[in-house]
């Protein structure tokens, strides 16, 4: 509870902050005016309390500097708002003064208010995050972070221009991203990726590392959704390579889908690296391809079906079976060459059926032939089944070929 | 078709929770757009295209949520009475723009309001439409029940049925969207439509017929719908279905069908089935050796088809069929074979004799 405060002390403290976001502004100093937006950081209270106790802040701002009313009465509002946790206002006060200084920063010749650009993007996600929870407690439509959306594709267009402000861009892409994927509108991305590769006005290494990284975590991801694996695994491995070694939650991320990734192109990563990222998740899943154990497979995926459904692997581990059947017929095999040499290339489809009844897996002689020719298809077999027979022939050399970085 | 004998309130609105999962919108963009089967040509659209753009006002909008840059702007509330406004029930009579779903006796340019439903419509942005134009959600269930039940109406072919459902069921989402009604009764529609078997149509369609789409990712639609829908028997048996389907696991894709779907969801499975046998003919063909022929009569079992379908089938992916003794076969590692451009009707699910499983 905040000691009383008198109405002259309430008044300086916020003519104080004023002042501050004014001299900011007029000596170009962006670092400051960065840090007088951050309006949802924890920090003191010594400014909401003054707006607490001094209810006519507006017309405060208002008479004080006319000229940037527009900006800094909602700004005040908003940090009075989040101050009392009415997110809804926050936001919707926020908003408003973020148009202002977006409008502001359009005018502004040089990039010097980048930073501060940065923050009122992150502060306008951050803010929209917390009142649609508000929102949807109270029974009503959460749909601050569209609106947050919006505001930043203004953001970007002004951004997106010839010259020095151009390199802020990716930053707000990003934050774009961050908005897009909570809300599930992930085909939004769209349009912004096409802006910033199909580049007149941006060159990709100018960038900074940080925001690349970003960048490349999530249009990794799209193409992890998208199924497009070897684009999938270039992204995220440059992501990895120049993430801060010292973020591991960050890292963590990254690995969460560059492992599915890896392992659909045949690329198996070391236990240790699970572990020290707790990632176990997967770590029946690779048992599971190193063994040929279909079993573990299906049992790993059951287990973890909520979590990879929602991140949307589910169905990239999913079809790893292809490849753990091709395990378990290679080990067949490696068996049989020990027992008989002369006739181990021949696998009867019969043997098979026993191996996997074996893994407590039920299925008829019909199914595993359907199976063979399917994985014969696909190149993980080298060889073919003769069906009255019922016999499964693999060529003499390589017939197990390995996927080599290419997805099934 | 009587739209009054078709609605009844107690149908299948039992109470669900209110699940955080998808809002109206977010949820179902990116998910399949229908547009079903490697069987490109002949499937034409239930109703001409729209003669002009300008005779619905718009603005570029290529999602279907409306672009909701004045966030002051309060949600509309609908005041249509009908299934389709009259506005746009008079003007598509004039264009004859009617779907044959909508005609009465057949006439292209006469439609009632108990035939007509609402179009989607893909350039419609939230500041230029009228109350009138929007239908609330009372009359958007009903609309729903009448769409659902002509599903089960066989007097049209199925790809026509289909078309017209799934185009009006999206006016209904935009519908809803607009109003922004998230609140449980809008869902309980969403779930009435999965529960119908839709969710195996799209799984499905996005499978086997959108393969090259970019648009259409299966996961990110997994990845956003509520647990229990994910969890519901239609969707473990489309889930099933896709994983037998990948795996090449032929023989159990039709066992499962045959033993778990219902006959509504078999329906909608039906467009692909053909498609499902000529993979399985490519596959069998590749990796068959030649000097044992693959009897059709197994096939024709595993695949769940009569063998004289199968034969046209055969024939149609370019292989071809060898006699020896009275029985039918194909030769493995035909070169001729090719998977067809456009895949035969299929009959349904064969089970010419008791199967094991």
């Amino acid at each position: 509870m905040a000691a009383y405060l008198s109405m002259g002390e309430a008044h300086r403290r916020i003519g104080d902050y004023l002042s501050r976001v004014v001299d900011a502004i007029s000596s170009s100093d962006g670092a400051a005016l960065a840090s007088l937006f951050a309006v949802s950081a924890p920090g003191s209270t010594l400014l909401s309390d003054a707006l607490a106790a001094f209810p006519d802040f507006p017309r405060l701002a208002g008479d004080r500097f006319p000229h940037l009313a527009d900006l800094l009465v909602p700004l005040l509002r908003a940090i009075h708002s989040h101050s009392l946790q009415r997110f809804a206002d926050a936001y919707s006060s926020f908003e408003k003064a973020a148009n202002a200084f977006l409008q502001e920063f359009r005018n502004w010749e040089t990039p010097w208010a980048m930073e501060a650009m940065h923050t009122v993007a992150l502060e306008i996600r951050l803010l929209a995050e917390k009142a649609d929870r508000e929102l949807a407690m109270t029974g009503k439509n959460p749909d601050k972070l569209q609106a947050a959306g919006s505001f930043l594709m203004k953001v970007f267009g002004a951004l997106a221009v010839k010259g020095p402000k151009r390199i802020g861009a990716l930053y707000v892409t990003c934050q774009l991203f961050k908005i897009y994927f909570r809300l599930g509108t992930v085909n939004l991305c769209r349009s912004v990726i096409r802006s910033i590769e199909t580049a007149r006005n941006f060159d990709f290494e100018d960038f900074p590392v940080k925001d690349k990284v970003t960048y490349m975590y999530y249009t990794g991801r799209l193409e992890v959704f998208n199924e497009n694996f070897l684009v999938a695994d270039q992204k995220l491995t440059y992501a990895l390579m120049h993430c801060n070694p010292q973020s591991e939650s960050n890292l963590r991320r990254i690995l969460k889908f560059l492992i599915p990734v890896k392992l659909s192109i045949g690329v198996l990563p070391k236990r240790t690296l699970l572990e020290r990222y707790n990632l176990l998740e997967y770590a029946d899943v690779m048992t599971s391809l190193k063994r040929g154990d279909l079993r573990l497979l299906r049992q790993a995926l059951d287990r973890h079906e909520d979590q990879f459904l929602k991140s949307g692997v589910y169905l990239v581990l999913e079809k790893l079976e292809l490849q753990v059947y091709q395990r378990l017929v290679k080990k067949i095999h490696i068996i049989q060459r020990q027992k008989e040499p002369a006739k181990a290339h021949q696998i009867k489809l019969g043997v098979v059926v026993k191996a996997l009844k074996w893994l407590e897996i039920d299925m008829d002689v019909d199914e595993v032939e359907c199976i063979m020719a399917c994985l014969i298809y696909k190149n993980l077999i080298k060889g073919y089944f003769a069906h009255k027979s019922k016999v499964l022939v693999l060529s003499k050399q390589d017939p197990f070929p390995k996927l080599n970085g290419k997805p099934v | 078709m009587d739209r009054g004998s078709s609605s009844s309130r107690g149908r299948g609105w039992q109470g669900r929770g209110h699940h955080g999962g998808g809002r109206g919108g977010g949820g179902w963009q990116g998910c399949g757009r229908g547009r079903h089967g490697g069987g490109g040509g002949g499937r034409g659209r239930p109703s001409p295209p729209t003669p002009s753009s300008t005779a619905y006002r718009a603005t570029v909008n290529p999602t279907p949520t409306p672009a909701s840059t004045v966030d002051d702007a309060a949600p509309i509330v609908g005041t249509c009475p009908d299934m389709c406004p009259a506005r746009e029930r008079a003007q598509r009579e004039r264009l004859r723009d009617l779907a044959v779903l909508e005609r009465v006796g057949g006439d292209p340019a006469q439609t009632s309001p108990s035939l007509a439903v609402k179009k989607f419509c893909r350039t419609i942005s939230s500041t230029n439409v009228m109350a009138s134009d929007i239908r609330p959600l009372p009359v958007l269930r009903e609309t729903m029940d009448y769409l659902l039940h002509l599903l089960d109406s066989s007097e049209h072919p199925f790809e026509t049925v289909h078309d017209f459902i799934f185009d009006r069921t999206r006016s209904i989402r935009q519908d809803l969207s607009m109003q922004n009604v998230v609140n449980h009764q809008a869902i309980q529609i969403y779930e009435d439509v999965q529960k119908r078997g839709r969710i195996l149509f799209l799984l499905c369609a996005s499978t086997f017929g959108l393969q090259d789409t970019q648009n259409d990712s299966l996961s990110l639609w997994y990845s956003q719908l509520a647990s229990q829908v994910r969890q519901s028997k239609e969707m473990i048996l489309a889930r099933n279905l896709l994983r037998c389907y990948h795996l090449g696991n032929f023989k159990r894709f039709f066992c499962l069908i045959a033993a778990e779907a219902t006959d509504l969801q078999l329906r909608l499975v039906e467009p692909f089935l053909n498609e499902v046998r000529a993979r399985a003919l490519m596959y069998f063909n590749h990796s068959g050796y030649k000097l044992q022929h693959h009897p059709l009569e197994h096939l024709s079992e595993i695949l769940m088809i009569e063998e004289s379908e199968l034969e046209t089938l055969c024939r149609t992916c370019g292989l071809e069929i060898r006699t020896s003794e009275g029985t039918k076969a194909f030769v493995p590692k035909q070169t001729s074979f090719s998977l067809p451009a456009s895949m035969p009707r299929s009959n349904g699910i064969y089970i010419s004799r008791e199967v094991g499983r």
